[in-house]
């Protein structure tokens, strides 16, 4: 099944409010009790911030839309949102650029080949400066083709290895009180435990710790997130005192770049650790989470391939070493063996009525697990002549 | 779509693994005592797995496989069934249901087990004469190899790739050996030059080497050994041989190990299953080099060299083709 041509379809969308605030992201400020010099994110330290900016338009202004759409010579097309945005214009533009920099790499290959294209378009990324979503976006497609092609969802074709994963979800608040709560209202949801992403040093973080486990008992999974908030130093006093409370493993305890730190941990205790999702994210994975792993400096990766392929190849690297994974797309989770817990960081996912169930499959969370509904009937293809007519701009 | 009975021809050395739908997934080449082995083992196994979970499926089988004492080989033959089924359910090539790399891959030629120095060059100059990558040297014994392979590079001239395989025989010494006549004669790689369980003399052999030395497929457990071969830098390569070291689920999680490392996974296969699935393998991955075929490989209906490449079948699966009637 070739790729014959690429198409992108500007399309306006719902017209939203624009706005950014400061309340959004909040402030950076030192990590409690602001001796060890690192800095963190203000959110959930103390009181809320008493700083009001915000930007917003006067009303809803017009959205816009870019779709990709891969023909084939065979039964099926590839397609997918390649970006939005406030400005047609830059959208265009963002178009063309794809089509005369990406398109040729794509065009008269296989649609199966998508080892060819995704290893075609890694390279690229060093030549062409791109960040990772191209990539990202047209490996997505591929095995979306992929599946509605064999009407079985994408972690089915990966192996299908698990049917369910375990779920937790993610806890937090302002105060001791707050976060307990949380972590019981996930309880009360049927997630098997709770992630805390709190910056309060070791003192402060070690306080919520005992409290939390006090709290919920020992049938509840702890796990703990300080963002890169701690020195290495302090990073082996709070695991020896998780350690304590039965927690599951400290995340990203340190920046992914010290690597001597992480190492230096890793030997220290007997908590895992898991890291790198930030030098993940900026890209580079599988290629720099093997040498971690090969120089116990993580003893769980944090999922971050580029595509499905990249996420695969990210699992089969860690299995092939002998570590798990931790994180990335539901079907990759589900079609490898080891990635163990999943982070509901959306919340519950209701099951979808059946007769909207198809062979893509939709996420479910609920019982403390996370599984794909699905059925074997076909997805509604979109009708290409509407989407051209009613197009802003049809690009190629 | 599911497995319902494993069964074997013997008429054609013949496992299949039947679905529900009358589809069937084949391994060739399965020696009888072997495919009575499988169907006792796995049989309970697989009967009812989902062809969509092969992932399980292995696991369950290589389980099954160690608890009773059998080889990797015997879960590796029902994997590569369980790939051929899975690729045809969806009637594409194995290499496009994985996720296509290349539609043919590059051969070098793997000689005999000989000391005869004219064999050994007629070979090397017919597999050139073909268009083959390579040349593979099987190394028999170390004195008499060292003067084959200048006598090779004098003979084939500067383009022929010379390989050497040692069938792990040799001890470091002997190694070291041939290791440096290899430099000598610009040689491309030497596979297996001591027993793979001897780590720290590969690690020796490949420290002290300028050619790559490319083992690891007999290591134990192939995916795990091969990957802490590659990360100690006990090898250059590792190397894969199918279905001896299992099947293709362990073969591409242990090529996508040495990727991530960047490094290479050579994929072998042996008898007329393996080689057919190593050449699948080789169509889903960038990271192996060449495909090894022998003069008198027991390959079946395999085509000719195009151009040094071996061209991969457009059928569905494997691409392996039995007459319906003569399957019993």
């Amino acid at each position: 099944m070739k790729i014959t041509k690429a198409t992108f379809y500007l399309s306006e969308t719902e017209p939203q409010v624009r706005q950014v605030r400061y309340a959004d992201r909040g402030g950076i400020d030192k990590v409690p009790p602001g001796l060890s010099g690192l800095f963190t994110h203000c959110e959930g330290i103390g009181p809320e911030p008493d700083l009001h900016i915000e930007y917003a338009t006067d009303g809803p202004v017009p959205m816009y839309g870019l779709q990709l759409r891969l023909h084939t010579d065979g039964p099926l097309d590839a397609y997918a949102d390649w970006g939005s945005g406030y400005s047609a214009s830059e959208l265009e533009w963002n178009a063309k650029l794809a089509l005369s920099r990406y398109m040729p790499m794509i065009v008269g290959v296989d649609a199966f080949d998508r080892e060819y294209i995704w290893q075609r378009m890694w390279y690229a990324q060093r030549f062409f400066y791109t960040g990772r979503q191209p990539l990202d976006t047209i490996d997505r497609m591929l095995w979306d083709l992929a599946s509605r092609h064999a009407r079985q969802p994408i972690y089915k074709l990966l192996g299908g290895a698990r049917e369910s994963v375990p779920a937790y979800g993610l806890i937090g608040g302002r105060t001791i009180d707050a976060i307990v709560e949380s972590a019981m209202d996930k309880r009360a949801q049927g997630f098997i435990g709770g992630k805390d992403h709190w910056y309060r040093g070791v003192e402060g973080n070690a306080e919520m710790a005992r409290e939390l486990r006090a709290a919920m008992g020992d049938d509840f999974l702890l796990l703990h997130d300080p963002v890169e908030s701690y020195t290495c130093e302090e990073a082996i006093r709070i695991s020896r005192i998780l350690e304590k409370y039965n927690y599951e493993w400290i995340e990203e305890p340190l920046q992914d770049y010290d690597i001597l730190g992480l190492q230096t941990l890793c030997k220290a205790v007997d908590l895992p650790v898991l890291a790198l999702e930030w030098i993940g994210a900026i890209g580079g994975q599988p290629f720099n989470a093997a040498p971690y792993v090969a120089l116990g400096a993580t003893d769980i990766v944090r999922q971050r391939g580029i595509g499905i392929t990249g996420q695969l190849k990210v699992a089969q690297m860690a299995e092939s070493m002998g570590v798990p994974v931790h994180g990335g797309d539901p079907h990759v989770i589900l079609g490898v063996a080891n990635d163990p817990l999943f982070e509901a960081f959306m919340g519950l996912q209701p099951e979808p009525p059946k007769e909207e169930q198809d062979c893509r499959g939709q996420l479910v969370v609920g019982d403390g697990v996370a599984r794909i509904a699905w059925s074997d009937r076909p997805v509604v293809e979109p009708d290409w002549d509407e989407v051209a007519r009613t197009a802003l701009m049809v690009i190629e | 779509m599911r497995v319902i009975q494993i069964i074997y021809s013997s008429d054609e050395s013949l496992l299949r693994l039947c679905a529900d739908d009358g589809s069937e997934g084949w391994a060739p080449g399965v020696a009888a005592p072997m495919a009575q082995s499988i169907i006792e083992t796995y049989g309970l196994v697989v009967e009812g797995c989902s062809v969509w979970e092969r992932d399980r499926a292995w696991r369950s089988c290589r389980d099954a496989g160690r608890a009773a004492g059998l080889t990797p080989a015997s879960w590796g033959y029902v994997d590569i069934a369980l790939w051929d089924l899975f690729a045809k359910a969806q009637g594409l090539p194995l290499f496009r249901a994985i996720g296509g790399f290349r539609d043919r891959v590059p051969v070098y030629r793997s000689g005999s087990d000989t000391v005869e120095c004219d064999v050994v060059v007629g070979e090397a100059l017919a597999a050139h004469r073909e268009g083959a990558f390579g040349y593979c040297l099987q190394a028999v014994c170390a004195d008499a190899t060292v003067g084959m392979l200048r006598a090779l590079r004098r003979k084939a001239g500067p383009e022929l790739r010379i390989l050497c395989d040692g069938r792990q025989r040799f001890d470091l010494e002997e190694a070291l050996q041939i290791g440096r006549a290899l430099e000598e004669v610009d040689g491309h790689w030497f596979a297996e030059p001591l027993r793979d369980r001897d780590v720290t003399g590969l690690q020796r052999l490949s420290d002290a080497l300028s050619v790559p030395v490319v083992a690891g497929a007999f290591m134990g457990d192939s995916i795990l050994a091969g990957t802490r071969a590659l990360t100690t830098r006990a090898v250059d390569r590792v190397r894969m041989v199918l279905p001896d070291g299992g099947g293709i689920t362990e073969a591409l999680k242990l090529a996508r190990g040495a990727e991530a490392l960047q490094m290479n996974c050579e994929i072998e296969g042996r008898g007329a299953c393996g080689l057919q699935a190593a050449a699948h393998v080789m169509g889903a991955v960038r990271n192996a080099e060449l495909l090894e075929v022998g003069f008198t490989h027991e390959v079946g209906a395999l085509p000719a060299l195009e151009q040094g490449h071996l061209q991969l079948s457009m059928d569905p699966g494997l691409g392996l083709d039995y007459a319906e009637g003569s399957r019993s």
